[in-house]
């Protein structure tokens, strides 16, 4: 069974994702924020690792810049869900090391459809 | 209560929505006391980027859980206070008592919009258009104007203004499809309204009607107008583009599907479906990201 990080500092959208994902018949571990996700990344393995953008203490794409400086997570998966959807954003989630993105609010079924693209 | 934008999808995955519903309401309510504590307390000649990255925050996370249960009036509400509070992180304008004064009367129409919610959605619906002037018109550094209070939502008529947007409209699922023809209607019988164009060729699925509509109106006014038509659970206003992309060359990044040979079309040739660019599968052009599909 995969397993996914799933990182959002909002309960209800923790909540929702984590629900999306194992009715997908997904593991799932959740973190509360990106210094939490970086703590968990330490200590388990991930087969993706998915993110919110905006988070106290560390964002979405601070979070992946560290993930990539991990030999561990060099290769892994990381999307980043969010509510801005322009090319800034965008580009600094690719400069940052993201392999995509999708924005929030996000259709249930294709945020599965998205992961299955390319998880491994 | 109302259903959400992600509704459709959500039962198709045998998900209710409405389970998250309490918990929203409840971080929604914690987020705008924190939001009013923090603006009573700020020291506008010395606000640091924490605070102020604190407060953009509460209304971030007020704004993604409202967008994705489907509350658009809320969702629209923070989305303008979202953007004043990121020029004012950015340093990009200077924090002044006015625009806490606005902040806060926002909170307070959150606060009456989100009972409205756990309502279902009784009650009459509460004008937030002189609130969310006020909040554009400070976000672009122009002298503060007079705010009236958030009062109940009187006749709807479309608004005016200088910034249009593009959103994804979808109506349904409709017992008679055509009822969607009332809101077509509506854009060539109201001057200022915009334009609206179907994404879907004209042809329902399900019996939802997807539209592209350009528009300078709000989503509160926007929904204000066509549920005189239809009925407000069945509309849904998303933001228009593409929905999710991967990042050519990134990590993770899957190798390219091969295109399917086993058909295709001439171009211009007679007959062609109205549906082709749906079709077709999306060029793998190298950008910052690759558009697959709008959400």
């Amino acid at each position: 069974m995969h397993s996914i990080l799933a990182v959002d500092d909002s309960i209800s959208m923790r909540q929702m994702v984590i629900f999306t994902l194992e009715s997908a018949g997904f593991n799932v571990v959740e973190a509360v924020d990106g210094q939490d996700a970086l703590d968990k990344a330490r200590k388990f393995d991930f087969d993706l690792v998915l993110t919110d953008q905006n988070m106290p203490r560390l964002d979405g794409i601070g979070l992946t810049k560290q993930l990539r400086d991990n030999p561990k997570f060099k290769d892994t998966p990381i999307l980043i869900l969010t509510t801005e959807s322009g090319d800034a954003m965008k580009q600094a989630g690719r400069a940052a090391g993201a392999t995509g993105w999708m924005v929030k609010p996000f259709d249930p079924a294709k945020l599965i459809e998205v992961i299955n693209k390319v998880i491994r | 209560m109302n259903t959400s934008s992600t509704d459709s999808a959500s039962q198709a995955m045998g998900m209710d929505l409405t389970e998250f519903y309490g918990i929203f309401f409840e971080e929604a309510g914690e987020n705008l006391d924190s939001m009013e504590k923090q603006l009573l307390e700020i020291d506008l000649a010395a606000a640091d980027d924490e605070e102020l990255n604190a407060i953009f925050r509460c209304a971030h996370s007020v704004k993604g859980g409202a967008a994705t249960f489907g509350f658009m009036d809320v969702a629209a509400l923070t989305h303008e206070m979202e953007t004043l509070l990121d020029l004012l992180r950015r340093r990009q304008l200077v924090a002044t008592a006015p625009m806490v004064d606005v902040l806060l009367q926002a909170g307070d129409a959150l606060r009456a919009q989100l009972a409205r919610h756990q309502n279902s959605g009784e009650g009459e619906l509460i004008d937030t258009s002189a609130l969310l002037a006020a909040i554009r018109e400070l976000a672009t550094g122009k002298p503060p104007v007079a705010v009236r209070a958030p009062t109940l939502a009187a006749a709807p008529v479309a608004a005016t203004g200088a910034g249009e947007r593009e959103l994804e409209l979808v109506v349904g699922p409709l017992a008679i499809e055509n009822q969607a023809d009332s809101l077509v209607e509506l854009f060539s019988e109201i001057v200022d309204l915009g334009t609206i164009e179907p994404l879907d060729g004209g042809l329902a699925e399900d019996g939802i009607r997807r539209f592209k509509i350009v528009t300078p109106s709000s989503d509160s006014e926007l929904l204000a107008l066509f549920e005189f038509h239809i009925n407000r659970e069945l509309i849904k206003l998303l933001p228009l583009g593409p929905g999710y992309g991967i990042h050519t060359g990134a990590p993770g990044d899957p190798p390219p599907e091969p295109e399917d040979t086993s058909f295709g079309f001439f171009d211009n040739a007679p007959g062609l479906p109205a549906v082709t660019a749906e079709i077709v599968p999306p060029p793998r052009a190298e950008s910052s990201s690759r558009s697959v599909c709008a959400l």
